[in-house]
């Protein structure tokens, strides 16, 4: 137990350590990326140009050699255009499927609300099943799978917001943000002569991925943090103002991207710091505020924090 | 984006709004409180609900100078004293803010309906309310133009602690200049069209207010004559009323090309006997004017009024009182069938040319200059109650020379004007001297049936004619006119009518009290004391709250025991050391870390593990 958990551990710590060397400033974002990862949730970043979304989804490809593929998502974009499409052959008169960009293993959405809904629910049967249905067949796409899409918050014209049930596929929103000055300096200066990527090597394979996803679910929730679960999540859906409280999808999601944490800091088991590190990240952009409250000040974060603050930790 | 706060606003702001509307000494104390708030370190440490309740605070003391100055009548409008003690009202906002540990205001002590949110956004109250004192400000209007300069001053200073950085200083100065001549402009033009605008105003609606030298009557004017039924007068008597009984306002001897005058009639200072009659009257008038025109019963003996020395009266009786209150109370005697017998005039005799040979055909048929003058009297009263019927619409306006001869001749229907002019002259033709009388005819109840109310449509105007050696009241308009005006009311006048009887009733009040200022502690005084003794009660209790989590017992108020024994005991240890208690979200080891006590971390993380490791 104590061997698969030093290795599960290590297999994050590089990691961590591996983005940290592409991406300064960025340890909690880092933290909550690999959180996901490992507990085989997927992520949306939303975050104005610029700030590292791609290079983050691109190192995490390469440090785990891992197929990546991106998608820059336009209104002109088609469901084929990402699962792919049946072509006849002419030697053998008979329909081949091609596979889409979907066929990978780390895909980056890049501004996935550009895209039509048709398009964007394209992705829905795949981040939740791990399987694309075209032309009644099924293909089970190879473990892992990781979607990393982007989204800017600030432009909203000529694109189509995410609807509730795409964004409860996602298991967290992270947000990557400005760095401070010093580090934006030496990130300039690093990227002088070469991007980081370039030097990029990769410090852990696919298998270790697999293993490290498979023991990151037999990490210890014990009852008590269960239920701290389910009453932060279930707070969530009482507080007035909040027209869309956090579905039961959320409290299971928080609580593999606990355990997911809880592993990166060294534990088998799940503490209530880890739930309480990661709950605004995994509930957020679930909660669904009505316009009064919206325009009287009321954020989804100040909700969650609020919420926090006041449900009492098991101890 | 938000306004920055530039240094001195606030002072500044102050002293401008104690300086114009004259509460430098109020001004001053505001100043000097916030100014100690900056050299005292203390602080109050207000929570979300202390904020409400200086809210609160303000939204009580504004109700109590609404109510205050709506109840006193002062020389200006309630609306402006309030505005002029506005930066007093919201001061309790002000203090809140600057002598809190948060230094911000959540807008929710503002506004009621973002009270239910956990974490409502906060505002710097300073510039709001330094804006305030200048609106404020603007209540003491001196006629000079120290309010305007002060104001683009004070615009001014703000705004440059917030210019554009990215704009050159000379685009940014003139378009600050461009705003100030243009802001000038509009106000100065805007005050030109407002006094235009009320001059052209008062033209139009005086035109049925009854001016002592001149009538315009509306003879000949408007198709269709339509009053209003706002309430002018009320009369309270002791006895019942020889119904309808007629109040005169004003007398008028002179007609030319449809209107009468009043022929060398200067107003003299006049002292009202004050002799008992046989009837006795009450009137209420409520016209806010600068002088009003007494309606008087004939037979007027004495009359009894708030009047000083004021009251003024011409040659024909009519009697005006300048520098009127809003509300008058004025009590006559009179008698009915006392006449007023002093002689006529050649001016109640005169007929203008056109007017004479218009009526002459008619005074021919009516054979008037042969006939006695009782005979006279009774032949044109017999003439008009045969063939004439009242009539408020009149179909389109007659060439208004044509108007007299139209209703004579052809329409044989009108309102009381007609009949009152065409009944002067033709007694005029019949060298009986006559004179055309306006004023108000008493006849409705009002609706608690306490009074006679006495309604803008109501207004009459009938004749004067001296026969006999006394001046007898002459009304031969059909008795039918006052339905008539009636008919026009909308269905919701009832309703219209008592609530216009409690605005009455208040207008009445708020003057009474005005005219008799109370001496000692005041009534609203009574109604401050016990909320004084209440809000100063929820603060003491509010105060206690607030030093409650400062009380060494640890026990108390912990939500939850923890089950495990030595973490117990760690945490005794910390509390026993002077340390607050951990929140109920908050986890043991980020209460270790708000303490800065991580050496007691790996005890922590045991006890983690024995938790939730399930070991």
């Amino acid at each position: 137990m104590n061997e698969e958990l030093q290795r599960a551990r290590n297999t994050l710590q590089r990691l961590a350590s591996n983005l940290g060397q592409v991406m300064k400033g960025q340890e909690v974002a880092i933290r909550h990326l690999l959180a996901a990862f490992a507990s085989g949730g997927h992520i949306l970043l939303e975050d104005v140009p610029g700030t590292g979304k791609t290079t983050l989804a691109k190192a995490l490809a390469l440090s785990c050699r891992a197929d990546f593929q991106r998608v820059q998502f336009t209104p002109d974009l088609l469901p084929s255009d990402i699962l792919g499409v049946s072509v006849l052959e002419p030697a053998s008169r008979e329909f081949r499927f091609m596979p889409g960009p979907i066929f990978c293993h780390i895909l980056l959405a890049d501004e996935i609300n550009r895209a039509s809904p048709r398009t964007q629910s394209a992705l829905l049967e795949a981040m939740a099943e791990s399987q694309v249905s075209i032309e009644r067949r099924h293909y089970v796409l190879e473990s892992p799978f990781f979607v990393v899409a982007t989204q800017n918050p600030v432009e909203f014209h000529g694109t189509y917001p995410l609807p509730e049930a795409e964004l409860d596929r996602f298991a967290l929103r992270l947000s990557l943000g400005y760095v401070n000055e010093e580090l934006e300096v030496s990130i300039i200066s690093a990227q002088q002569l070469s991007h980081p990527l370039q030097s990029l090597q990769a410090c852990v394979g696919l298998d270790d991925i697999r293993q490290l996803q498979s023991f990151v679910q037999t990490i210890t929730v014990p009852e008590v943090i269960k239920r701290y679960i389910v009453s932060i999540v279930r707070a969530t859906r009482e507080v007035e103002g909040v027209r869309l409280g956090a579905s039961p999808r959320a409290a299971l999601t928080l609580m593999k991207c606990a355990q997911g944490l809880t592993l990166l800091d060294g534990f088998d088991f799940v503490t209530p710091d880890s739930i309480q590190e990661i709950a605004i990240p995994a509930i957020v952009h679930r909660l669904s505020l009505d316009h009064q409250a919206r325009f009287g000040g009321l954020r989804p974060e100040s909700v969650v924090e609020a919420i926090l603050a006041k449900t009492p930790v098991p101890v | 984006m938000e306004l920055k706060y530039p240094a001195l606003s606030l002072p500044l702001a102050l002293l401008f709004w104690g300086w114009q509307s004259e509460m430098l000494p109020l001004a001053a104390v505001i100043l000097i409180l916030a100014i100690l708030s900056l050299k005292t370190p203390w602080r109050w440490e207000m929570g979300m609900a202390e904020f409400h309740r200086v809210g609160d605070l303000a939204t009580v003391l504004f109700g109590f100078a609404i109510v205050y100055f709506y109840s006193t009548d002062g020389d200006t409008p309630p609306i402006y004293q309030i505005l002029r003690w506005l930066p007093v009202l919201s001061s309790p906002l002000l203090f809140g803010q600057i002598y809190s540990m948060g230094q911000l205001l959540p807008l929710s002590s503002l506004f009621y309906s973002m009270r239910r949110y956990a974490n409502p956004s906060k505002l710097d109250i300073r510039l709001p309310y330094a804006f305030l004192c200048i609106l404020s400000a603007g209540s003491g209007n001196p006629d000079d133009q120290s309010y305007y300069i002060g104001v683009t001053a004070f615009v001014l200073w703000v705004l440059w602690f917030n210019r554009p950085k990215r704009q050159p200083l000379i685009v940014w100065l003139l378009c600050f200049a461009l705003a100030v001549i243009l802001g000038y402009g509009i106000q100065t033009g805007h005050v030109k069209l407002q006094a235009e605008a009320e001059e052209w105003a008062a033209d139009w609606f005086t035109a049925w207010e009854p001016d002592p030298f001149k009538a315009r009557t509306a003879i000949g004017d408007r198709g269709n004559l339509k009053l209003s039924s706002r309430v002018l007068l009320k009369v309270y008597s002791d006895q019942p009323l020889h119904h309808p009984l007629l109040l005169k306002e004003a007398t008028y001897d002179r007609y030319s090309d449809q209107h009468w005058y009043v022929s060398n009639a200067l107003f003299l200072p006049y002292t009202p006997s004050q002799q008992n009659g046989p009837y006795q009257i009450t009137v209420l008038h409520l016209l806010a004017q600068h002088s009003v025109l007494l309606a008087m019963p004939s037979g007027m003996s004495g009359v009894d009024g708030p009047w000083q020395n004021d009251l003024l009266r011409n040659r024909l009786g009519t009697i005006k009182w300048m520098e009127t209150p809003p509300v008058t109370r004025y009590r006559v005697a009179y008698d009915p069938n006392v006449k007023d017998s002093t002689g006529p005039t050649t001016f109640d005799t005169q007929l203008p040319q056109e007017t004479s040979e218009m009526l002459a055909p008619l005074a021919r048929d009516l054979n008037l200059r042969r006939l006695q003058p009782e005979q006279a009297v009774a032949t044109i009263a017999d003439f008009f109650a045969t063939h004439f019927a009242y009539s408020l619409d009149l179909g389109k306006p007659r060439n208004s020379g044509e108007a007299l001869r139209d209703f004579l001749y052809r329409r044989h229907a009108g309102h009381c004007e007609y009949f009152a002019t065409a009944t002067t002259l033709l007694l005029r033709t019949a060298a009986i001297p006559a004179r055309y009388v306006v004023g108000y005819s008493v006849q409705e109840f009002d609706w608690d049936g306490k009074a006679y109310l006495v309604r803008k449509r109501h207004a009459h105007a009938w004749t004067e004619a001296y026969v006999n050696g006394a001046w007898q009241t002459l009304d031969n308009t059909p008795t039918r006119w006052a339905e008539e005006e009636a008919k026009a009311d909308p269905w919701w006048q009832p309703v219209a009518d008592v609530w216009s009887s409690w605005a009455i009733a208040i207008k009445v009040w708020r003057w009474e009290r005005g005219q008799h200022p109370q001496q000692g502690f005041p009534w609203w005084g009574w109604l401050m004391l016990p909320l004084g003794v209440w809000l100063g009660w929820r603060l003491y209790r509010s105060r206690k709250k607030v030093a409650n989590p400062l009380s060494t017992d640890p026990s108390s108020r912990l939500p939850d025991q923890p089950k495990d024994l030595e973490y117990s005991r760690l945490e005794q240890k910390i509390l026993a050391s002077g340390h607050p208690p951990r929140n109920p979200g908050e986890t043991p080891l980020r209460w270790l870390r708000r303490l800065g006590l991580e050496i007691h971390e790996q005890e922590v993380l045991e006890f983690y593990r024995r938790r939730y490791g399930g070991e």
